[in-house]
């Protein structure tokens, strides 16, 4: 084989590998390249939004000026230019947003057709939930599911630059609530900059009929996309809702910084599932996503409960500690994660689990997977507060290392200040048993085929906290990451 | 850093009046080494991740006069090993060797204890091959703080001998008004070597003790390093051990820390060649408003280590406990097993404890793995003792004794482990 | 000896025992058998002192005191011993220095001399001989890496230096293979006495071929729904609990 043609079947493999790595050819309008107030307001006159929201922007962008660019997390990146991208991107529409699903751009359906995800509201098949979706493309959403259904049931599920038009107050209310515009340095450029992301909010006693989703896609090149979303449990209200990220492949790095608050309160729960998968980078490590991520949940009433489920297995660079303040007594905060890296990829990843409130309780399941080049960090925090009586946590690390160049990291952060807290922390590290995979083999099973059903198997305890609509997916995916890995 | 602040400075100004015993050319290269790396770093705040729960701006509040040797000393005070086992014995009142007070006793061919001072003249050569050499002072300001004063110590040098009796070294911090001294200790283990070295660390009124050491233990060698940190309520204690390893060798530590309103012990261990192996215990108990920080780090950087590590602790009062133990296996550090366990029990509403057990894993084929628990005695454990007619304060003792026990028994050989159960009998009476 | 006049008894929310009544004689061995939830370990806790069984109505009498009052290590100075079902595990404390706590904190609290470390070692000797207990168990921390069988009689060896007049057995027989079955059972019927009562709770009959009772008492859904002498036990082995889970329910 030559080498012209060794590079076509290369070529070929990779794009196999990252099904969902096609662009969009679609006209956009966008702001000029750059960060300043100018942008800001730019952002915020195309989103028509109040005065105190342009100025709780240009407040949070003065703060986010002082700041230095964090550089504890275990990641290695080249400078990031902020002023080299671009921060508003949309697909060019003849009006200012989509009326109904069928004002929505044929090509836009035929992308997320493409991604597997409908956006045409199907008919209910017996037994199945729906799931309602909010489309977020680039800067913008395009399209929004079964509005109207969940608006029978009184709950609000639509992009948030238009719950700050049409629910103002609850939006005034709670953004910035759980994490400050001065939170930290990403979360803070968020603030300044975010376009669009989801909004929800759950009345009291609403059982959400179905699945929430959103479903972010970056597209255009050079832009980084700054969403924000935030979801409202009210009293005795139970909702689970689910994301998902593509990106095409680009040789060039972008950056994703978004910022989730969830705000649940007295005996109400939210379920928070992930499938990060945006573009992990070509197998030299050239380009893929800057995934740097805040995401919070304040448990603010008694007996409110989060769960957050994560499967990582895309981005360059995996930044993101999705926490839990377990402020309402009998609080309850999981974290369950699958971080899968491979290549040159980093993920540094793990959970904050702050105990203020009595007999609150809170679980970690955290598993790694390092394979090719890439480094694998859990770090978490733990931390018992002064009235937290009785408080639990248990937390479980395990990594398993596949190959010889990879590194798998565990920095686990417990401070108790409370004796009749309780707080218990494993870790394990390991790697698949040459055992194991000749037993799978003599079986009939390829190698590659194997490592999947092993990892999956060494996931099995976060994967089956996955609505089941996307477990299966997830597990495929888990296969597709791994591609390489071994032989 | 380009200011330092004024309590570093103040060291940095100290050493420029500082009239060292012993002077050489090499040696004052290696002081001069250490006080440019300090001045560059200057006394780490809790900024720096490796200080995160440890602040030292305590100093603040002491002068950083050196100490000078000035009051009498009751050798009575000094004593804590049964007699028989006191054989050969080294004293050092702040941070200086005390001759009246030391019996080094009968050595064997190929052992050498001495006083640093004295190896300073009679053994120049040997120093300048093994000091200084161990671990580099990047990231280590209160090492090379140590090492910018470097003037006293003990030095135990030991090749193809074996010591029967254990090394008894007792240092005595004795404050007036304010003193600092730090001490710098070698040990030297090669050729099938067997020791144990028994340190004590006493004092009156408030000073810092900032104690160095380094260690190297190679060819089939064992050392044994057991201390006991019992400083004044005043006294600020801070140790860093480095230590390699080689081939086919142990180096075993045991602290007891139970003194000092601030302690900490950080001990770095670099497992070398195969068959190198580690034991890290330590037992850590806290009342009033003491700060005991317990740091570790064991590279493992070569195929076929293996390591050992258990804390333990118990915390009243409003004290606060700092345990942090990192594991590194280098990339190709294949057959490394490294363990690690930390445990504390909180015994008071005011006491704190900060974990941060580590892995940082860069080969796969290992086997690491580490626990951390924190919290209150087991309910269960307390009901079963009550219900043998126990009663409840006595049942939390036994439970608190066993608890701490443990590591004792794990980590200290069986004729030593009567010395530390007995002080934490003591503190558990108090 | 021991009168429990209708006892109500509950976990957390949930009511577990609902009207329990027993009389025991002194001298006496009863057996309480009965279906998994029916309320045993509850009924041993109760008896024992644990925090979380809290008492809602009834009344448990002991020696004529009122033994609901008593904090655990009472009611052990008094002369209450409970085997339990898993014995805990004490890390870093040995069996010999845990018993001599023990013992010597019951005799105290009886008025008798406490004994010192020689007279004490000779005195758990003993115990050790007449048991068939390797004295080695007894430098080994409390219960950490016994296997079943040890750790069942280890409950024993405490039972007899204790010296109990009222002990319960709570599934003793859990665990044990056949032969540890017997050691423990025979060294359980040594212990019987005209001033002790036992009460041994039971899921299985065959505990009872070695601790033969005067009396067995079936319990269901919180409440005693049948008695009889030895051959309850034994009809109950063949017919199983079914008949009496429906008539509680």
């Amino acid at each position: 084989m030559n080498a012209a043609v060794s590079d076509t079947v290369d070529q070929v493999q990779s794009v196999e590998k990252y099904k969902y790595g096609f662009v969009t050819d679609i006209e956009a309008d966008q702001a000029p390249k750059g960060l300043n107030e100018d942008i800001i307001r730019f952002i915020s006159a195309k989103k028509e939004e109040p005065e105190w929201l342009l100025e709780w922007r240009l407040k949070a962008y003065a703060h986010w000026l002082t700041m230095e660019e964090p550089h504890w997390p275990k990641v290695t990146y080249p400078p990031i230019d902020y002023q080299d991208s671009y921060y508003y991107s949309a697909p060019k529409s003849p009006d200012e947003g989509p009326e109904s699903l069928d004002d929505v751009d044929p090509e836009l359906l035929a992308t997320y057709e493409k991604l597997g995800i409908p956006l045409y509201e199907q008919e209910v098949l017996a037994g199945v939930k729906n799931v309602a979706v909010d489309a977020v493309f680039d800067s913008v959403s395009v399209a929004t599911t079964f509005k109207d259904a969940l608006a029978k049931e009184g709950v609000i599920f639509c992009p948030i630059s238009e719950a700050v038009k049409e629910h103002p107050e609850l939006v005034k209310q709670y953004l910035g609530s759980v994490v400050p515009y001065s939170d930290n340095y990403f979360a803070t450029l968020n603030s300044a900059v975010f376009t669009d992301g989801s909004f929800v909010y759950i009345p009291k006693g609403v059982n959400c009929p179905m699945e929430l989703s959103t479903y972010f896609r970056i597209n255009a090149s050079n832009t980084g996309q700054f969403e924000r979303t935030l979801i409202i449990a009210d009293e005795g209200s139970h909702v689970s809702y689910l994301e998902g990220c593509t990106a095409p492949m680009r040789d060039e790095n972008q950056l994703h910084a978004a910022v989730v608050e969830l705000v649940v309160l007295d005996d109400a729960d939210i379920k928070y599932s992930t499938v990060q998968n945006w573009y992990p980078g070509d197998e030299n490590g050239v380009g893929g996503i800057y995934n740097f991520v805040t995401k919070r949940a304040a448990c603010r009433g008694k007996n409110s409960k989060v769960s957050w489920t994560q499967v990582e297995t895309g981005s360059a660079i995996t930044w993101k500690y999705p926490s839990c303040i377990l402020q309402g007594d009998n609080s309850v905060g999981e974290f369950y994660s699958v971080a899968i890296t491979n290549n040159y990829q980093q993920a540094d990843t793990g959970t904050k689990m702050i105990h203020l409130g009595k007999n609150t309780s809170s679980r970690i399941i955290a598993k790694g997977i390092s394979a090719g080049k890439s480094q694998s960090t859990y770090r978490g925090l733990v931390k018992m507060m002064p009235k937290a009586e009785g408080a639990r946590n248990h937390t479980q690390c395990d990594s398993l290392l596949i190959g010889k160049e990879c590194g798998a990291h565990t920095v686990p952060y417990i401070e108790s200040r409370n004796k009749s807290a309780k707080v218990e922390h494993e870790a394990t590290t390991s790697k698949i048993g040459d055992d194991q995979l000749f037993y799978c083999r003599q079986r009939g099973i390829s190698e590659e085929e194997a490592v999947a059903l092993i990892v999956n198997g060494f996931c099995r305890e976060v994967m089956q906290e996955l609505p089941m609509e996307f477990a299966v997916e997830a597990q495929k995916l888990v296969g597709i990451s791994l591609e390489g890995s071994v032989g | 850093m380009s200011t330092l602040s004024p309590i570093s400075q103040s060291f940095v100004d100290q050493h420029g009046d500082a009239e060292f015993a012993a002077r050489a050319p090499w040696l004052d290269q290696l002081r001069q080494s250490g006080l440019a790396s300090f001045s560059s770093q200057g006394l780490p705040t809790p900024s720096v991740e490796e200080w995160k729960y440890t602040n030292l701006n305590v100093l603040e509040k002491l002068s950083v006069e050196p100490s000078s040797i000035d009051q009498e000393i009751d050798p009575a005070e000094l004593a804590w090993l049964p007699e028989d086992m006191a054989a050969h014995k080294l004293v050092f009142v702040n941070g200086r060797f005390h001759q009246e007070l030391s019996e080094i006793g009968d050595l064997p061919d190929g052992v050498r204890i001495l006083s640093l001072a004295e190896a300073m003249t009679s053994d120049a050569d040997l120093l300048a091959r093994h000091l200084g050499q161990i671990g580099t002072m990047e990231d280590a300001p209160v090492l090379a703080l140590n090492t910018a004063f470097i003037d006293d110590g003990y030095v135990v040098v030991i090749e193809k001998a074996e010591l029967d009796n254990p090394i008894e070294v007792v240092f005595v911090s004795q404050a007036g008004d304010a003193t600092t001294h730090h001490p710098r200790n070698l040990i030297v283990a090669k050729d099938n070597a067997r020791m144990t070295i028994l340190e004590r660390h006493i004092g009156d009124g408030s000073y810092l003790a900032n104690h160095g050491f380094e260690v190297s233990v190679d060819g089939g060698s064992h050392v044994k390093h057991y201390r006991l940190l019992e400083d004044s309520a005043a006294g600020i204690n801070l140790s860093t051990v480095k230590t390699r390893v080689g081939k086919d060798s142990t180096y075993d530590s045991f602290v007891l820390s139970m003194g000092g309103q601030l302690s900490r012990s950080e001990i770095h261990v670099a497992c070398e060649a195969g068959g190198a192996h580690t034991n890290l215990n330590g037992v850590y108990i806290g009342r009033d408003s003491q700060h005991i920080d317990n740091t570790t780090l064991i590279d493992h950087l070569v195929p076929n280590t293996t390591s050992k590590e258990t804390y333990k602790g118990a915390l009243d009062g409003k004290s606060r406990g700092v345990f942090q133990g990192a594991i590194v296996v280098a990339e190709g550090a294949d057959g490394t097993d490294g363990q690690m366990s930390n445990k504390t029990l909180l015994l008071s509403d005011e006491s704190e404890i900060d974990s941060k057990p580590q892995l940082e894993i860069y080969a796969d084929d290992v086997k690491c793995a580490h626990g951390s628990t924190t919290g209150e005695l087991e309910e269960t454990s307390l009901f079963y003792l009550r219900s043998r007619g126990i009663p409840e304060a006595t049942a939390r003792a036994m439970l608190v004794e066993g608890f701490l026990a443990e590591v004792v028994e794990e980590g200290v050989d069986e004729v030593y482990q009567d010395i530390f159960k007995a002080k934490i009998s003591t503190w558990m009476e108090n | 000896m021991l009168e429990i006049k209708n006892l109500h008894a509950k976990v957390g929310d949930t009511e577990i025992l609902k009207g329990l009544s027993l009389n025991i004689e002194a001298g006496q061995v009863h057996a309480i058998m009965g279906p998994n939830g029916a309320g045993k370990s509850t009924l041993s806790y109760v008896l024992s002192g644990r925090d979380g069984y809290e008492v809602t109505a009834g009344s448990v009498t002991y020696k004529g005191k009122d033994l609901l009052t008593m904090e655990p290590e009472v009611r052990a100075g008094e002369g209450v011993f409970l085997a339990f079902q898993y014995p805990v595990e004490i890390p870093g404390v040995s069996t010999m220095n845990f018993l001599k706590a023990a013992v010597n904190s019951v005799r105290k609290y009886r008025g008798e001399s406490e004994f010192d470390a020689m007279d004490f070692l000779k005195f758990v000797r003993e115990q050790t001989k007449i048991l068939n207990i390797n004295d080695e168990m007894l430098k080994r921390a409390v219960n950490v890496g016994f296997s079943g069988g040890e750790k069942k009689r280890a409950e024993v060896l405490q039972m007899a230096v204790l010296n109990p007049s009222f002990a319960v057995l709570d599934e003793t027989d859990s665990g044990l293979d056949v032969d540890a079955l017997r050691i423990v059972g025979e060294g359980v019927t040594a212990l019987r006495s005209p001033d002790r009562s036992m009460l041994v709770i039971t899921h299985y009959q065959r505990l009872l071929d070695y601790i033969v009772p005067d009396m067995v008492h079936v319990l269901a859904d919180g409440k005693i729904v049948d008695t009889g002498d030895k051959n309850l036990a034994i009809e109950l082995e063949k017919n199983g609990y079914a008949n009496y889970a429906e008539a509680a329910a």
